[in-house]
């Protein structure tokens, strides 16, 4: 009755299983591991770290963004403006921003071996120092600019991705994190959310530059006439003062921002082929970054109303976009429809100023044909050039405004564009929350300031 | 006196024994400069009975030169091991550790010389294994009170302790009961559905009293045991099929089996509710290295349970994946000598009941281990022999007691049935 | 205890260098120390394990060596098993630690040794009160035993069974 051979079968089974948990513990320990020791949550880190003297923060042209304080952490010279960025670091309320997705690096932690433990404690450990890509110039203005208001600005390198400011507005003052938690967390305007990356906003007519790219895309006839109304299914669209156009193609549409004409081209280039393009300009997609971002929503469903599509297409509906996304993209456009991806980190350096790590440049998504984006640019910088509100003299701006209707009543202003149009070197992306302005009015003289300030000297 | 040639083998198994008091002696040394601030008479006690308790075990189970003496080797040094790193969080659980473990190794030799004059009374019951095991769970669920999210603790006279640990015993009869009688329970119309139909009972109970970490070791021994015994292969089929439709169901119906599992999945987006537990044991292991840290130099008190659930991890913390991977394989050594065991046992009954012990130790340390590393969600279960708990440290004992009489190579086979 | 306290305290926790004490040094030693005990353990443990691993592959197909009892059991006043299975190194006796017990008056504590050396059985006589025999031959030096032969202990026969000749 016993099965001898059965029996070896289920020892050799769990011998396979044991040793198979071995070597799990190894790999753990070899690749898992130093990924997570870093960890915020790690109260192991906190008994170091007031032994070690944490790295600071430099923008991109080596100006200092952080000073040591004591003997073993720093304070920034611009809390607010860098709150969102660089982060709190709180032993009781934790990390955010860069102090928390660079904690390790910060610290200098070196994995286990008793030899750089010994080095460490006989030293002092030093941790090392990040370099950003950040303009401190530049990001001290933004946050001037956003001053009143409440919302987002990006401003990043399209042709590397490199970030040169994003505030994000209201903020607080990172320095006192421990006596302002409590009010912080109380306060209804959330000034703990980075806006400039996660904060989702109704784009309104900006989306209209990427419905373009689809209709493009597309190959559908672009010629419409316009009658002052569309009507789809029963609602009928009308442009903003209820404007009437005649005849428009799609560059006369973009300068007018002519609702009707979107809602009747989203329908006809169709929900499959909406979706397709808003995915590449990474729609539903998590952005790799160096702080958490949110993805931006291109809401396809099959079962989606022709309704729910127009909307889609002139930016309404269920559509929701980050700051960082729509510079992201506008950035893409002007770069001949390869985006970027997005950092913030330049450099980190030793205590003893070696460059350890030095980032490079890498395509995240190539949006489009190259023919495409520059027939896009021309139509972007007449519709700047039309609207006037963000031309700089001397250089050709290309860009779109948008003013989002959204469920507070009041109208998120935006504005998306890049300069110098035939070669940027500067994409922003500006959004006003619940300004109640239209983008052209609120928003794009902001982005004029910007790219006065930086292409013009 | 009478010549006795020593053979290779008895040197090396004196060396083997040294190694575990040499391991003793040297962690005490360090512990107790540890927690120098316990420094009393009891603790100096505490040290030698541990020592004195180990050797005198180990020197009575060598005069049983009819069984396996390996076994209780093996488990007196995972004991050692993990006794220290209790004894390091806490003297008082250390002290509790120790006392069990003397209750155990009484224990372990008591449940050898019972089976020895009683071998024949077991092998016929096996209704009376069945309702053993349900009548302790039964009693969990009518006077239990809940401890650590599961209603299985039960309080006689001050002290409390686990039936549900106590049950694996009955369980393993159980099986072997069966087995061992198999040709009276196929006679019987269905009868032989009654293991499965027994056991899966036995687990709902569990269920009831959310204690899903030693029905899976149920189900796992029972598993185990068909493969090895179950002639009929579709009894085989029909409980896999069962098991997969259980758990299936079991996570649709049981919303804190689904967190277990999300938990499981993700713990990093939770990390200071749900998720909290093993992001900390994750970070005590990572912290470690391949040597640890060193005793006394890690945090294995941010480990939440690191005395008991997460002993796993704070040894890994402190003395390095190299020590985690060594109680692995002391594991593998005591599984594999407990099948041996069943392999070279003549006598069906004790050979079948070796087999279960056997999986069920396997059973539990794969669970423990696999969960605490994230293989595989958290269940609760303890890892035997090393984390305290008194009801799971004495019945780990018991287990092994019995499966130290099955090691018996002298047990009279009974004639073969017709 | 206090005193040994303070003292303790002063010689592991006083920093020597930077940040180190001595229980810090030994503690770092000892983890390596821990880690190669336990493993030898390990080892020591499975090579012995390794040894026996013959017996493991001949069970079912091969049994190991035995004592099968051939004298009938009503003619004996003392409890004789059936089988004695047999292991490298036996002992024959009426004592506690004899691998083969028997408990009869007849015999010495250490009566005789049966043990295996170099792939052959050997049987000798531990000078025990009554003697031992082998095919009915008085054993004195140690003899070496083939499978079926005759072991007598005084009133108890047994047949020497290796397991290359098994059915």
């Amino acid at each position: 009755m016993k099965k001898p051979k059965r029996i070896l079968f289920l020892l050799y089974a769990i011998t396979a299983l044991f040793l198979a948990m071995s070597l799990y513990l190894v790999y753990f320990q070899l690749i898992v591991g130093p990924k997570i020791v870093g960890n915020s949550y790690n109260r192991r880190n906190y008994i170091d770290e007031t032994k070690i003297l944490r790295g600071n923060f430099f923008d991109t042209h080596g100006t200092a963004l952080t000073h040591t304080v004591g003997d073993s952490g720093h304070v920034m010279e611009s809390p607010r403006s860098y709150a969102h960025i660089i982060g709190y670091n709180s032993e009781q309320y934790g990390k955010s921003g860069m102090e928390k997705t660079y904690n390790s690096t910060l610290l200098g932690l070196s994995q286990d071996d008793l030899f750089g433990r010994f080095k460490e404690i006989v030293q002092g450990q030093v941790g090392n120092d990040l370099h950003l890509t950040i303009d401190n110039d530049l990001q001290l203005y933004c946050y001037d600019l956003l001053e009143g208001h409440k919302g987002a600005i990006v401003v990043l390198d399209p042709s590397t991705g490199a970030i040169k400011a994003m505030v994000s507005r209201p903020s607080f003052n990172a320095n006192e994190i421990n006596e302002l938690w409590e009010n912080i967390m109380e306060d209804k305007s959330a000034p703990l959310l980075n806006r400039a990356a996660q904060g989702l906003y109704t784009p309104g007519s900006v989306m209209k530059a990427i419905t373009a790219v689809a209709i493009m895309e597309s190959g559908i006839d672009q010629d419409y006439h316009d009658t002052g109304e569309q009507t789809i299914d029963g609602f009928t669209y009308t442009n903003y003062l209820g404007a009437v156009h005649g005849e428009m193609d799609l560059r006369q549409a973009l300068i007018r921002s002519a609702n009707t004409y979107f809602t009747k081209k989203s329908t006809e280039v169709g929900l499959a082929g909406l979706k397709e393009v808003a995915e590449k300009f990474y729609f539903n997609k998590v952005i790799p970054f160096e702080l958490v971002t949110s993805k931006s929503v291109a809401y396809y469903k099959t079962d989606m109303s022709l309704n729910d599509i127009a909307a889609a297409g002139f930016g309404q509906g269920d559509t929701l976009v980050t700051p960082l996304n729509m510079a992201l993209s506008i950035g893409a456009i002007g770069n001949n429809g390869a985006m970027m991806r997005p950092n913030i980190l330049q450099e980190i350096r030793s205590p003893r100023g070696v460059a350890t790590y030095t980032s490079a440049p890498s395509m995240l998504s190539r949006v489009t044909t190259p023919s495409i984006a520059r027939e896009l640019t021309d139509d972007l910088v007449a519709t700047v050039n039309a609207g006037g509100a963000a031309t700089v003299k001397g250089i050709d701006v290309a860009g779109k405004t948008g003013s989002a209707e959204n469920v507070s009543g009041y109208s998120h202003a935006w504005f998306a564009g890049f300069a110098p149009a035939e070669n940027p070197s500067l994409a922003l992306a500006i959004v006003l929350e619940e300004e109640g302005e239209t983008g052209a009015a609120a928003a794009a003289p902001l982005a004029r300031k910007i790219f006065q300030r930086m292409l013009r000297d | 006196m009478d010549r006795l040639i020593p053979s290779p083998m008895k040197r090396r198994m004196v060396s083997a024994r040294w190694m575990t008091l040499l391991f003793q002696i040297l962690s005490l040394s360090l512990v107790l400069v540890h927690q120098r601030e316990t420094l009393t008479p009891r603790s100096l006690g505490f040290s030698a009975l541990l020592i004195v308790l180990t050797l005198m075990s180990q020197f009575l189970v060598n005069l049983f030169h009819q069984a396996d003496s390996y076994l209780l080797m093996i488990t007196n040094m995972l004991f050692s091991i993990g006794v220290i790193l209790i004894y390091r969080l806490s003297s008082f659980y250390g002290y509790r550790q120790l006392i069990f473990y003397s209750l155990g190794i009484a224990l372990f030799f008591a449940a050898y010389f019972i089976l020895e004059k009683t071998a024949d009374f077991w092998v016929q019951k096996i209704y009376f294994y069945f309702l053993a095991a349900a009548g302790l769970l039964v009693l969990t669920l009518l006077f239990g009170f809940v401890s650590g999210g599961a209603k299985n603790w039960i309080e006689i006279g001050g002290f409390s302790f686990q039936p549900s640990e106590l049950a694996k015993v009955p369980f393993c009869f159980l099986i072997a009961g069966f087995y061992a009688n198999r040709d009276r329970m196929r006679s019987l119309k269905g009868g032989k559905y009654f293991l499965m139909a027994a056991t899966y009972v036995l687990i709902a109970l569990f269920f009831l009293q959310r204690e899903l970490g030693t029905a899976m070791v149920f189900m796992g021994v029972l598993f185990s045991a068909q493969i090895a015994f179950e002639e009929d292969k579709k009894v085989i089929l029909l409980n896999v099929g069962l098991a997969i439709i259980g758990m299936v169901l079991a996570y649709f119906l049981f919303g804190h089996i689904r967190t277990r599992v999300d938990i499981w999945i993700d713990p990093w987006v939770d990390m200071d509710g749900r998720g909290y537990q093993i992001t900390q044991s994750l970070f005590g292991i990572a912290a470690g290295g391949f040597f640890g840290t060193g005793i006394g130099l890690g945090h294995p008190q941010y480990i939440p349970l690191a005395y008991s659930d997460f002993i796993f991890s704070a040894i890994a913390e402190e003395m390095g994946t190299f020590m985690g991977i060594a109680v692995i394989l002391l594991f593998l050594l005591l599984v594999y000598r407990g099948i041996k065991v069943s392999l070279a046992q003549p006598h069906p009954f004790y050979s079948v009941l070796a087999l279960c012990i056997s999986i069920s130790f396997a059973a539990q340390a794969l669970i423990m281990i696999g969960g605490v590393l994230k293989l595989i969600p958290l269940t609760g279960i303890t890892l035997p022999f090393m984390a305290h708990g008194g009801s799971s440290l004495v019945t780990s004992f018991v287990l092994l007691g019995i499966l130290f009489y099955c090691s018996n190579a002298a047990l009279e086979v009974p004639d073969e049935e017709a | 205890m206090e005193r040994i306290l303070r003292i303790i305290e002063k010689l592991f926790y006083t920093n020597l260098v930077g940040e180190i004490n001595l229980y810090m040094v030994t503690a770092n030693v000892f983890k390596y120390l821990f880690v190669i005990i336990v493993l030898y353990f390990v080892y020591t443990i499975t090579r012995m394990i390794y040894l026996d691993i013959g017996q493991l592959r001949g069970v079912g197909l091969k049994r190991s060596p035995y004592l099968q009892l051939i004298t009938r059991r009503e003619n004996l006043r003392y409890h004789v098993q059936n089988v004695y299975p047999l292991k490298r190194d036996n002992i024959i006796g009426r004592g506690r630690t004899a691998q083969v017990q028997i408990t009869s008056p007849f015999l010495s504590k250490e009566h005789a040794h049966l043990f295996e050396e170099e792939g052959a059985f050997y049987l000798e006589d531990l000078h025990s009160a009554n003697g031992t025999l082998l095919n009915g031959e008085l054993v004195e030096e140690p003899v070496m035993i083939h499978s079926k032969d005759i072991v007598t202990l005084v009133d108890v026969e047994f047949l020497f069974m290796t397991g290359e000749d098994d059915g």
